[in-house]
């Protein structure tokens, strides 16, 4: 049986009935909602090393029908938001408890992942960018759940600047179609690439390729398209905040910027737009890299450090992959452009893992000591042992501490630049690693170490079901470092691979 | 298994293995750390000598990226992890009796056992990468293992500071392996001889040695190691920074500029400035110290201008003498930080103007102390003497072969230790002579378990003094023959011509009897004792206003003019790399702060102008192409 659809039926169908059945059922969202998660994550997981497949829904073959398909970088996606969403969730039923409405919390939640498992699954242009805006509406709603006036606020700034990035989107969608008069990406890629001889010579497709990058740059926090993160990020729920940062910023940009420009657009060698879109990706992630890690050492609250991190390191998985498509548009070699991007695919994947840990922890802490406010803190390894060990991990781990996964990603995605003789880029990236270890010690020393002071006094540790998620990231920041090997061959790999094939992709959803 | 692979993976084992055992369980943690250092000691020893061993292995296989676990053991690592592990395991056995119920054994052992690990690892590397692997792994290490300390806030700090100092250096060691992997496409460290000659190679060289002397401690990345010593637990200062980092670091240069690169007379000054300037620099600062153990780390950072300068002269005689004061600096430098750690155990302070009179209550730390002090004074006829005289001697030499500014530095040195002697003159009477202060009235000596490395460590000062030619000949020339004589200029006759410190000592316990004599003699005289008499009364005896601390031995030094705004500004952490990098940070962090007003059509603004960029680039480049078609 194919499971493709269930991806997105499950939450899809959880998100419906939730609020339905919380009419008279006041526990309807957190035991629907942790079913589903869980047998979306046990899914997700169970599809590891699983052969790529198209699904044609309702039995009509594509370029007609609409097509769903789950190759190697669907996959890496998959596990990631599921995973971490079921992660998430548990963590919320204890987290959640102090907030009214829950049935609509968890019917949202559901809908964030629905929207992000189509936008994962989807062969088609116009379904990406339905899922985007489902999951894109959803967090909105989610980000001011909280209902006072900074989380109104913060909300009210990612609804103006997301909506904008949808539009740009959505009118992309219809240059593309406008030219190739198809939304199949594989069929568009198929005819941009046999009838245009590639996107440089139609200027309508160039102006396409320009709003994508917009528009997705603007949902990964790129800068100068970042500005929203830091205020919404930080207002979410905790566990909302750790699925924004961890998953939803690379599902809804990175991973749409890599499916739309390595197999719809292409990178081809000798290719002259391709080398420019390639550049540009360069310069927005190490101004990413610059600005988060910068701003991110300047912040003395909790959880608007954190937000400024993701900036900086969603950075670093997009120069990853910028230089993968650039030695790729540039006719380098191949295996060059493959070691970029597994690097920033890596990344991805380690920055799911540590930073929804660091989220999880910041609410955590939020809920103990009542405060974000890092001056009032200190001592915390005291009061909250566990807490505070699996956020030393994590921070070691996104400081690029050996042996620790963060440190892997980087080196790849360093030594892959040095490689493709972007010195000047690689040593900004190894500067701002250290950026990145100065503000973590930073929140290290105020929070963690030193003698218990302020807030901290009358902390307790959080209960099980909070802490339980934060353990299993913890192990996630460990393991994925120790067992490369595992992970590499049967995760990222296929990844990495399904990227730098875009024929392949043509010939698995057209057969 | 490996043989090599033993110093590496038993105590990475047994440090996991620590954390595992419950906290309430005593004895256990001790016994598994305890077992695993002297296995790993023992199997350094049987390495010993049987060099080269390599060790190949593709580690870490990234696609067609691989990074190769591969070991050297040659004639210089062996003899490093022969003094990584018997430091290791002498701190080992002092920690059992040191630490106290408040402390968190489990995690204490743990760390002791990694750093062990991570270091023979380190040195053991023959990969560029791996050695940067080891070295930062290192660094999170320390940071935690400062943080142990009881005073929280001070050990925070000081563990927050060596963080991020050493994480900048691994930065800059980063940049220059990458810059080494660009260029010649390989990262073996026997692979790679390389000139430094042009700009590209000398920037290379300089970027791997700020790893190598942040790492010991050398001017002007020094600050860790104060910081650090204000919070750390005491063996943790004897076991990092005072021992096991220098060796690390003095490695790492030596390697550096006498194996991997060869390097000119240009760089060679640079090193030699940074060994005066840290000499005297560091020495300034100690005198000036009140507690023992940030006055014992200003002693650390001193000496490294001497291993620093030694290394600097390139001649083979200053060579070995720089090595050499790297090994006897670990030796007494380890030994007077668990002096410190025994007279802060017993009395709860290590406030030089609360100590006093402790000799007759703590013998045998003074003795060690005592011992190693004049060690690290260069007093002869102890181990600091032979080596401080092999770093002159090299000086003397190069100025023989027409460097005519030698005698600056040979000063420099020379005073450098009248001013360490005056210093530990200073901690010898506050600490253990004069009146003991009433507080310290039931002080004992330490048990055995503390005092055994402290004599172990203080007799290995007197070995390496006495009889010299044993660990020159043994450890010191294999390396300087074998391991780095490849680029090491002119032959090398080990100053026995010069200095026979055998013959010496004999002469000078001739001198000492011959000096007994007179004093007993002199003794004979009649005396008459009393008790003080101080305006009209007699004072009980033992009263602590009559305490003279020295504490303030040299202040006069502090406000001697010249001298008095240089220390007012130290004081004041002017000249702190870390405190000038922080400032300069915050200034443009708080620009980009202020860019980010909060307000929406500022920021959607942003977007529009990234997108109206996109499309310029994009839709020149078209033009252009097109317009070069016609």
């Amino acid at each position: 049986m194919n499971a493709v659809p269930l991806f997105v039926a499950i939450p899809l169908g959880a998100a419906f009935l939730i609020p339905l059945f919380g009419l008279w059922w006041k526990k309807s969202g957190e035991v629907l909602a942790t079913l589903s998660t869980l047998v979306l994550a046990v899914m997700a997981i169970s599809s590891i090393g699983a052969p790529a497949v198209t699904h044609h829904m309702g039995g009509w073959a594509p370029p007609v029908g609409i097509a769903l398909v789950s190759d190697g970088l669907a996959i890496l996606l998959l596990i990631a938001v599921n995973v971490i969403g079921f992660l998430c969730l548990v963590y919320s039923l204890k987290y959640m408890q102090v907030y009214s409405g829950l049935p609509k919390y968890y019917s949202l939640f559901m809908l964030m992942v629905a929207g992000m498992n189509g936008v994962v699954v989807s062969g088609d242009l116009f379904n990406l960018y339905v899922f985007l805006e489902i999951a894109s509406i959803a967090s909105y709603a989610l980000v001011a759940f909280g209902v006072e006036a900074d989380e109104l606020e913060a909300g009210f700034k990612y609804l103006v600047l997301g909506s904008v990035a949808s539009v740009m989107i959505l009118f992309a969608v219809g240059t593309v179609y406008a030219v190739t008069g198809t939304l199949n990406m594989a069929d568009a890629a198929r005819e941009i690439s046999t009838r245009f001889g590639g996107p440089e010579m139609n200027p309508a497709l160039l102006l396409a390729a320009a709003l994508f990058l917009m528009g997705f740059s603007l949902k990964a926090a790129l800068v100068p398209f970042h500005a929203w993160l830091p205020d919404a990020h930080p207002s979410a729920p905790a566990p909302i905040s750790a699925m924004l940062s961890g998953v939803v910023i690379k599902s809804l940009g990175v991973y749409a910027i890599c499916r739309v420009f390595f197999h719809v657009f292409g990178f081809m060698p000798g290719v002259t737009s391709s080398v420019i879109l390639a550049n540009i990706m360069i310069w927005f992630s190490v101004l990413s890299i610059v600005f988060g890690g910068l701003l991110a050492v300047g912040q003395w609250d909790l959880k608007r450090l954190l937000a400024y991190s993701s900036v900086g390191q969603i950075g670093y998985v997009m120069l990853g992959i910028g230089v993968g498509a650039r030695v790729l548009a540039t006719g380098g070699p191949r295996s060059l452009a493959g070691l970029a991007i597994l690097g920033g695919l890596f990344h991805l994947l380690n920055h799911a893992a540590f930073k929804s840990l660091l989220f999880l922890a910041s609410g955590a802490i939020q809920q103990a000591t009542g405060t974000r406010d890092m001056k009032q803190m200190g001592g915390l390894k005291e009061r909250m042992p566990i807490t505070a060990m699996t956020t030393n991990i994590a921070a070691l781990s996104i400081a690029g501490v050996p042996p620790f996964a963060g440190f892997w990603s980087k080196l790849i995605i360093i030594f892959a630049a040095v490689k493709a003789g972007l010195l000047v880029v690689s040593f900004i990236a190894i500067a701002m690693a250290f950026v990145t270890l100065v503000y973590y010690v930073k929140l290290q020393r105020e929070v963690l170490f030193g003698t218990v002071r302020g807030a901290v006094e009358n902390a307790r540790e959080v209960p099980a079901l909070m802490y339980v998620p934060l353990i299993i990231l913890a192990i996630f920041c460990v393991g994925f470092g120790l067992l490369y090997p595992v992970l590499g061959y049967r995760i990222l790999e296929p990844a990495r691979d399904a990227l730098l094939n875009g024929a392949e992709y043509i010939k698995l959803v057209l057969g | 298994m490996s043989q090599i692979l033993i110093p590496i993976v038993i105590p990475a084992i047994a440090g996991g293995l620590c954390l595992l055992v419950p906290r309430r369980v005593k004895y256990v943690r001790e016994v598994i750390s305890l077992a695993a250092l002297a296995w790993a000691f023992v199997a350094t020893l049987r390495l010993f000598g049987a060099w080269p061993i390599s060790y190949l292995k593709d580690w870490v296989v990234f696609g067609d990226f691989a990074i190769q676990f591969d070991l050297l053991l040659n004639q210089f690592s062996s003899f490093i992890i022969v003094f990584v592990t018997l430091f290791g395991l002498a701190i080992g056995l002092y920690s059992t009796s040191w630490l106290s119920q408040k402390h968190d054994g489990r995690r204490y052992y743990a760390l002791l056992l990694w750093t062990v690990a991570a270091s023979c690892g380190a040195v053991l590397a023959n990969n560029l990468l791996v050695l940067l692997i080891f070295w930062e792994a290192l660094t999170a290490i320390l940071f935690f293992y400062v943080s142990l300390g009881r005073k929280k806030d001070e050990a925070a700090d000081g563990a927050a500071k060596s963080f991020v100092m050493l994480g900048l250096s691994d930065a800059a060691m980063f940049i220059a392996i990458a810059l080494i992997w660009m260029k010649y496409r390989t990262l073996t460290m026997s692979e790679l001889s390389i000139f430094a000659g042009s700009g590209l190679t000398v920037t290379m060289y300089l970027l791997m040695m700020v790893g190598a002397i942040t790492k010991a401690g050398a001017m002007p990345f020094h600050t860790w190691i104060p910081a650090a010593a204000k919070g750390a637990p005491t063996p943790v200062m004897a076991l990092l920074p005072a021992s096991i980092d220098k060796l690390l670091g003095i490695y790492l240069l030596a390697r550096l500029s006498l194996d991997i690169f060869s390097i000119g007379p240009g760089l060679s000054l640079v090193l030699m400035i940074i060994g005066a300037v840290t000499i005297l620099g560091a020495v300034l600062m100690a005198l000036i110290q009140h507690d023992l153990k940030v006055l014992l780390s200003y002693h650390a950072i001193s000496q490294v201008g001497y291993m620093v300068l030694g290394v600097g002269t390139g001649i083979p005689i200053g060579i070995a003498g720089g090595i050499f004061h790297m090994l006897n600096h670990a030796i007494y430098k380890a030994c007077l930080f668990l002096c410190a750690g025994s007279v802060e155990k017993q009395t709860g302070t290590t406030e030089i103007s609360k100590l006093g009179g402790l000799a007759r209550a703590m013998p045998i730390t003074f003795a060690a102390c005592a011992i190693a002090a004049f060690a690290i004074s260069g007093i002869p006829p102890f181990n600091g003497y032979v080596s401080k005289w092999m770093v002159y001697t090299g000086l003397v030499e190069l100025g023989a072969r027409g460097f005519s500014a030698y005698w600056i530095f040979l000063i420099a040195a020379l005073f450098g230790s009248a001013l360490t002697l005056a210093s530990f003159v200073k901690v010898l009477y506050s600490g253990f002579l004069g009146q003991r202060p009433s507080a310290l009235a039931r002080v004992k000596e330490s048990s055995w378990a503390m005092t055994i490395p402290m004599i172990v460590l203080a007799a290995l000062c007197i070995i390496f003094g006495v009889w010299a030619k044993f660990p020159i000949d043994r450890f010191i020339n294999p390396v300087v023959h074998g391991a780095i004589g490849t680029s090491v200029r002119g032959s090398i006759d080990l100053g026995i011509g010069y200095w026979d410190p055998t013959v010496a000592t004999g002469l000078i316990i001739v001198g000492i009897i011959f000096g007994l004599v007179v004093f007993t003699v002199g003794r004979t005289v009649k005396r008459r004792t009393g008790r003080i008499f101080i305006g009209g009364t007699v004072p009980p005896d033992n009263m602590d206003s009559m305490h003279v601390t020295g504490a303030g031995f040299y202040n006069t030094i502090r406000e001697t003019k010249g001298l008095s705004g240089l220390f007012a500004n130290a004081e004041q952490r002017v000249f702190d790399v870390y405190e000038i990098g922080g400032r300069m940070g915050n200034v443009v962090v708080q620009g980009l702060r202020a860019l980010h007003d909060g307000v929406l059509s500022t920021y959607l603004a942003w977007s529009v102008i990234g997108l109206g960029a996109i499309v310029f680039v994009l839709l020149s480049a078209l033009v252009r192409e097109l317009a070069s078609r016609q």
